[in-house]
C-alpha cells in the first residue's frame, strides 16, 4: 500500500502526468461506452457526423444508463477508466525513468483495461459488447447488472498498480 | 544563459506526457476539421445507402396492423420496436416520447406505430405485457391500447420481473374494459399470434441492419402501401436525433 501511495505521489507531483492520467481516463470512459453500443453510434453518425451532436448522443447515453441500469454501473466504469489512466501513465513514467518496459507488471492492468470494456452498458437491450461473446441478454443476465465484471477489472488494475509501484522501488526510484 | 538551461531541465519530466497529449489533440483536431466521424449527412432523399459498415440505414418496414398513435394522415410514420420490460424502452417512453409527442404527434406531423419485440431474456413477462396491451386494444381500439401501454411502463418492475400479479387486470378495469373478455383474450391465440408476427418481422429486419435491440425505430414518409422506407435509429437516442430525421423528412 505504501509503495502504491509513493508511486501515486510521484505521478501526481508532475502536472503533465496528472493531466495524461485524466486524459487517458476520459478517453477510455468514452471508448467503453461507444464500443458497447456501436449500433447506436453508427446510427447517430449516419444522422449527423457533427461532434457536438455525437457528444449529445454520448451524454444522453451515459444519463440513460445512469437512470435505467443504475448509477453504480456508470460509476464503476468511471473507476475502471481512472485506474486504467493511472496504470498507463505510471507505465509510461517508469519506462521514461528506467528505460525498461516490464510487460509482466503491466499485464494485469492491460487485462483490467480490456475487461472494463465489457462492463459498460448500452442504451438498448441486447446489443452490448458482451453479446458478441454469445451471452444472450447482455448484462441483464448478471445478478448485479455487470458490476461483477467491473469489480474484476478493478481488482486486476489494482494488482497491476501494486506491481508497477513495486518495480519503481526495485529500480531505486522509490524507497524499498 | 544558466537560467535558460535551468528551465529546460525543470520542465524535462513534462515532455513525454505533453507529447502524448499533443498527439491525441492532433487526432481530435483532425477529426473536428474534417467534419466529424462520418462527415455531415442529410438523411432525406437517400434510399438504401450503405453506411460505413455496409449495413443499410434505410430499410422497408411494414406498419402491419399495429396500433397507431397520432393522426392517420400524418405525413411521417415512426415505427417503434419495443419491449415493455426493457429499461431503455422505459427511458425512451419517460424522457423522449413526450417531446416527440408535443412537437410532432400532437401537431399531426408524425404518427407512431408501436410494434412488439419482447426479448427472450425478459420473457415470459415481456410477452405477457405485450399480449395484455393487445387485448386492451381489442376492446378499446388504439386509444385504449396506448393508455394501457403508458400504464405498463409506469407500473412494471422491468428487466423481466413484469407487473405484479393481477395488475394487468387491474389496469384493464381502471380503463373500463370488460374483465371477462379481457381475461379470455389473454389466453386466446389471436393476441399471441399478433405478438409473434411482430417478433418474426423484427428478426428478419435484424438480418438487414446487423442486429436489433430494443428500442429500435424506423422513420419514413407515410405511404398507402402499408410499408415505409424507414430510417433506422438504434437505441434510446436523444430527442435531437429524432428531430433531425423527422425535420428532414418533413422538409423534403
Amino acid at each position: 500500500m505504501t509503495k502504491i501511495l509513493f508511486a501515486l505521489k510521484l505521478l501526481f507531483k508532475s502536472p503533465g502526468y496528472l493531466l495524461l492520467s485524466l486524459t487517458i481516463a476520459f478517453l477510455l470512459f468514452v471508448v467503453y461506452f461507444v464500443v458497447n453500443d456501436l449500433a447506436l453510434y453508427r446510427s447517430a453518425a449516419s444522422i449527423s457526423g457533427r461532434l457536438i451532436f455525437l457528444w449529445e448522443v454520448l451524454t444522453n447515453h451515459v444519463s440513460t444508463v445512469w437512470s435505467a441500469a443504475g448509477a453504480y454501473n456508470v460509476l464503476a466504469v468511471g473507476l475502471v477508466s481512472f485506474l486504467s489512466g493511472i496504470n498507463l501513465s505510471l507505465t509510461i513514467l517508469r519506462v521514461k525513468r528506467t528505460g525498461v518496459f516490464i510487460g509482466r507488471a503491466s499485464l494485469p492492468g492491460f487485462l483490467g483495461t480490456l475487461g472494463g470494456a465489457f462492463a459498460a452498458s448500452c442504451s438498448a437491450c441486447s446489443t452490448a459488447l458482451i453479446s458478441l461473446l454469445g451471452i444472450s441478454g447482455s448484462l441483464a443476465i448478471f445478478p448485479f447488472g455487470g458490476l461483477e465484471i467491473s469489480l474484476l477489472a478493478i481488482i486486476l488494475l489494482l494488482v497491476s498498480l501494486y506491481y508497477i509501484s513495486k518495480s519503481f522501488a526495485e529500480f531505486g526510484i522509490l524507497p524499498v | 544563459m544558466s537560467k535558460t538551461r535551468f528551465d529546460v531541465e525543470r520542465y524535462q519530466p513534462l515532455y513525454t506526457p505533453i507529447a502524448i497529449l499533443l498527439g491525441g489533440l492532433a487526432v481530435a483536431v483532425a477529426i473536428f476539421v474534417t467534419g466529424g466521424l462520418n462527415g455531415s449527412s442529410n438523411v432525406a432523399g437517400e434510399t438504401d445507402l450503405p453506411t460505413d459498415s455496409g449495413e443499410p440505414q434505410i430499410v422497408e418496414v411494414s406498419v402491419d396492423d399495429d396500433p397507431v398513435f397520432g393522426s392517420a394522415d400524418a405525413p411521417v410514420t415512426m415505427i417503434e420496436f419495443s419491449d415493455f420490460e426493457c429499461p431503455f424502452c422505459k427511458s425512451f417512453f419517460e424522457e423522449t416520447l413526450s417531446e416527440i409527442k408535443e412537437a410532432y404527434i400532437d401537431t399531426g406531423k408524425v404518427k407512431l406505430v408501436y410494434r412488439d419485440l419482447p426479448l427472450d431474456f425478459h420473457d415470459p413477462a415481456a410477452t405477457n405485457d405485450a399480449i395484455a396491451a393487445n387485448c386492451a386494444r381489442e376492446q378499446g381500439g388504439d386509444e385504449v391500447y396506448f393508455m394501457y401501454h403508458d400504464e405498463i411502463f409506469a407500473r412494471t418492475r422491468g428487466n423481466g420481473e413484469g407487473l405484479e400479479s393481477g395488475v394487468d387486470l387491474e389496469i384493464a378495469q381502471e380503463l373500463n374494459l370488460d374483465a371477462g373478455k379481457f381475461e379470455s383474450c389473454l389466453s386466446s391465440d389471436s393476441a399471441k399470434e399478433e405478438v409473434a408476427r411482430d417478433l418474426a418481422e423484427a428478426e428478419s429486419l435484424a438480418g438487414l441492419i446487423g442486429g436489433i435491440g430494443t428500442p429500435t425505430f424506423f422513420i419514413g414518409k407515410s405511404s398507402e402501401s402499408g410499408t415505409i422506407k424507414g430510417w433506422h435509429i438504434a437505441g434510446a437516442q436523444p430527442f435531437t436525433s429524432f428531430q433531425q430525421v423527422i425535420d428532414d423528412l418533413l422538409s423534403d
